[in-house]
């Protein structure tokens, strides 16, 4: 066969490539035979083998189905490495790690200030029945110790001065002390959650 | 030979040629036909595909009255040609470990 025998069967065989895409596979083909020589072109078209091989490979590089099976298509081994294309297992696998740090970097006006508001309110909770409790005690206290001094001055007065105070004295700690025990089991536990958040964040990665 | 051709291994090859200098199609296909027992027609797949994901890219030079397509790395082509060379050094020394069982001293 000819080049130009060759050049037309290919170009029929191609019919349904883009026309940009055709045009380079025959200047590609042109070229080959021109430079090996216009005295070799049987030669030249005997070592460029089936022009229906031809066909189907570049109508599977170019995503058209190929009418046959190609003998010479190569098997899927082209690294992707180069290409544009983004390999879809990578987001399989779900978030890299420097992703989801990039996200918690970039998530923080979202969760900063959430955390912020949820760790006032608990504050300012505990400290209200903390200063509750506190000065039920103070003033119990006082008025324990008053009571007990206007005893001496007179009785009736002093006693109920003195009930009233330990009244006070006795529902301040029974305020203040569960909360304090809640608040700091509160503050160990969370303490846990993080440090094991961070740990369990960490060893999925290795790095521990 | 015994040892089928990967398309990996063609675009290395290729991409090795053309950085040596920037030259044509039949001259490529030539320098690979050296080495290997590929034609002409396995060798366009691979120069598309180099050109496609901006490894090599393409300038018409004239000659004898008619055009002849160059190729030319690209900046992208030369750290990937570097990558393929680093990971051929890494695949030929596995392969040897086992291949000459450690006794090629060569």
């Amino acid at each position: 066969m000819k080049r130009e025998e060759f050049l037309e069967q290919l170009k029929k065989r191609l019919s349904r490539l883009p026309d940009d895409e055709l045009e380079n596979v025959l200047d590609y083909y042109n070229e080959i035979f021109l430079d090996a020589g216009t005295e070799n072109e049987e030669q030249t078209a005997k070592n460029l083998g089936s022009i229906d091989d031809i066909a189907r490979q570049i109508y599977a590089d170019n995503n058209i189905a190929p009418d046959g099976n190609p003998e010479f298509i190569m098997e899927e081994v082209v690294d992707k490495r180069h290409s544009e294309a983004e390999p879809p297992s990578e987001k399989e696998k779900g978030m890299s790690f420097g992703g989801k740090l990039l996200l918690i970097i970039l998530l923080f006006p979202i969760w900063l200030p959430l955390i912020a508001v949820i760790s006032a309110v608990l504050f300012s909770v505990a400290v209200t029945f903390i200063a509750l409790g506190f000065s039920l005690g103070i003033a119990g206290a006082a008025l324990t110790a008053v009571g007990v001094f206007t005893i001496f001055t007179a009785p009736p007065i002093g006693m109920v001065t003195a009930g009233t105070g330990l009244v006070l004295l006795s529902l301040g700690t029974i305020i203040a002390k569960p909360l304090f025990k809640r608040v700091w089991s509160g503050l160990v536990s969370l303490l846990n959650w993080l440090t094991g958040k961070a740990h369990g964040f960490l060893a999925d990665r290795g790095a521990v | 030979m015994s040892f089928p051709i990967s398309a990996g291994l063609l675009d290395a090859m290729v991409l090795s040629i053309v950085d040596r200098g920037d030259t044509y199609g039949y001259e490529i296909t030539q320098y690979i036909r050296n080495a290997v027992d590929v034609s002409e027609s396995t060798l366009y797949p691979v120069l598309r595909r180099l050109q496609k994901s901006e490894l090599l890219e393409t300038y018409d030079r004239e000659y004898m009255g008619r055009n002849r397509r160059y190729y030319h790395v690209t900046s992208k082509g030369v750290s990937a040609l570097s990558q393929y060379r680093n990971d051929w050094h890494e695949h030929k020394k596995k392969i040897d470990s086992i291949l000459l069982n450690g006794s090629d001293k060569a």
